[in-house]
């Protein structure tokens, strides 16, 4: 029988089980990994680095975890953050590289396979607050109040971001509309 | 404001691509994160070994002195707190305290 998401934090609070502890990342590490392509507009390397930088200061903080979120919202908030760090001290994130926002239509001359490629690329001219807010909210169908409490906002700046994100990316694929296929 | 109904096609887009690419295979990826947490947790183990050989080490030098000296180990410690009062010991004490506690400070640091 499988040992239980609490039994295995339970040892490793106790006992800092490292064991207990690679049960944990092998059950989590594709939702952070994912999360961390998404932000970091799909660098796997780096996005690789932050998850394992993500994992190590779970480890070390997991005595503090007292259980009020969920496990999966309390990593991802330490996924957040460890993303934010490392371009807080690059001073510029992955939108900056971003050569110019395309203020019309990314191409729409697509077939259905390109349509993911279309979307990621509509997706990295977000900001990455509206990014995580929008993955979060309609990717991993988080409430916005998990939302809120993973990236540190306030709920009405949560909803905002996931407004302003929703309204870009609207503009930006509206040939799939037109298309129908989605419509 | 975005209008629900306008952007439903885009929230049911934004879904279909999550679902159809969810799963990252772990390859690896849990026993190096493994890995660096066991170096790591190597490291802060020798860290505080590093500190308590030398706590101890500052402790048999400091008995070792007073037993040679013709002194029992209470007596060397009974001793400056005769010979000088408060205002000395205190501010001498506290200096000593802060010197132990950058010097573990500094010793821990990752």
């Amino acid at each position: 029988m499988a040992i239980s998401e609490e039994q295995l934090i339970a040892r490793v609070q106790k006992k800092r089980c490292q064991h207990a502890f690679g049960e944990l990342i092998k059950r989590y590490q594709s939702d952070v990994r994912q999360l961390l392509r998404k932000l970091t507009s799909g660098d796997l390397a780096l996005a690789d680095d932050l998850a394992q930088d993500t994992f190590i200061k779970a480890f070390k903080g997991l005595k503090n975890f007292r259980g009020e979120s969920g496990f999966k919202t309390w990593l991802f908030s330490i996924a957040w953050n460890v993303y934010r760090d490392h371009y807080r001290a690059k001073k510029r994130r992955p939108e900056d590289y971003v050569d110019e926002v395309p203020d019309s239509e990314v191409e729409t001359d697509f077939s259905a396979g390109m349509k993911r490629e279309a979307l990621d690329e509509a997706l990295s001219t977000l900001s990455s607050d509206q990014r995580m807010a929008i993955y979060l909210c309609l990717q991993q169908e988080m409430t916005q109040a998990e939302a809120s409490t993973i990236m540190g906002l306030p709920l009405g700046t949560v909803k905002s971001h996931v407004n302003r994100g929703k309204a870009k990316l609207a503009t930006l694929l509206a040939g799939w509309r037109r298309e129908g296929e989605y419509g | 404001m975005v209008n629900k109904l306008e952007t439903q096609w885009l929230e049911e887009a934004l879904k279909s691509v999550e679902v159809s690419d969810n799963y990252i295979d772990d390859n690896g990826f849990s026993t190096g994160v493994m890995e660096a947490i066991a170096q790591e947790e190597t490291a802060r183990f020798l860290r505080w070994r590093k500190i308590i050989v030398s706590v101890v080490g500052l402790l048999l030098a400091f008995g070792l002195f007073s037993i040679m000296s013709g002194h029992s180990v209470a007596e060397a410690i009974a001793e400056p707190l005769t010979r000088y009062d408060w205002t000395t010991i205190v501010p001498v004490g506290a200096i000593f305290s802060l010197l132990v506690s950058f010097g573990c400070t500094a010793a821990l640091k990752e």
